[in-house]
């Protein structure tokens, strides 16, 4: 799963799936790396995990950044 | 909600809390609660101009149902557990929920909002089952506010595993 995901290489947009994965699917991915995190004690994706997370935050802190809310037209 | 709830390490102090993110999606959807249409529901879309805007439908508002019940229980606050309530009630009187705790799919202005969608999909149980489970969990605990309801139990019928395991389709996921 974290081969598919690369946003957090250089000149990558962190917090999203390539294609035709969707910002849901994305979304779920994140939660349950949390979970991960949370039952192994194993930390190691855990900054990739809140880079991502917060990358995608939106200017009102929502989750409705623009490149997704445009992409639901 | 994840991140809060198990204490994920935090964002630098700049950025905002797990917490305050989900607050703010939580204050972005009921901004979107509409009771000139079908008497509540979240639409399927944010878009007039999309189709599928006349749906209401269960992921919607039950992600706003889930959320609410995650809020109530994490920060202990009326309001959220009150939107929880709403949300959970509107998709029961839309017969969304059924009687025999099925879950089906949304309701529609086309048809008034009177008939249901009656597609199963197991995310729409999913999050149906997660709401409750977070609701259930929180009103179980003392709290030192007054509840509304007379009852506090959601109805356990719907966290039984056992009554999914006999409904067709039980791994089909939407497109």
């Amino acid at each position: 799963m974290m081969k598919t995901y690369q946003g957090n290489l250089t000149g990558m947009i962190p917090g999203l799936l390539p294609g035709p994965y969707f910002w849901w699917e994305a979304g779920a991915m994140f939660g349950q790396l949390i979970h991960y995190w949370y039952l192994t004690g194993d930390s190691t994706y855990n900054q990739v995990v809140s880079q991502a997370i917060q990358f995608q935050v939106g200017a009102n802190n929502d989750f409705m950044p623009q490149n997704q809310t445009n992409s639901l037209v | 909600m994840d991140a809060a709830e198990l204490n994920f390490p935090d964002p630098p102090p700049s950025s905002p809390s797990w917490l305050s993110l989900a607050q703010a999606v939580f204050n972005e959807q009921v901004g979107r609660w509409d009771t000139a249409v079908c008497d509540g529901g979240l639409r399927w879309q944010i878009f007039p101009f999309n189709a599928g805007y006349d749906y209401k439908n269960t992921i919607s508002t039950g992600g706003l149902f889930q959320l609410a019940a995650r809020l109530a229980r994490y920060t202990g606050n009326q309001t959220y557990a009150d939107w929880a309530e709403t949300t959970y009630e509107w998709i029961a009187s839309t017969k969304i929920l059924t009687d025999n705790w099925q879950v089906w799919d949304g309701t529609s202005r086309a048809n008034n909002c009177s008939g249901v969608v009656q597609t199963y999909w197991t995310y729409n149980v999913g999050t149906m089952i997660a709401g409750c489970s977070y609701m259930y969990n929180h009103v179980s605990r003392p709290r030192p506010f007054p509840f509304r309801r007379a009852h506090s139990t959601f109805p356990f019928h719907i966290i039984n595993p056992s009554s999914l395991s006999r409904t067709p389709h039980s791994l089909s996921l939407p497109p």
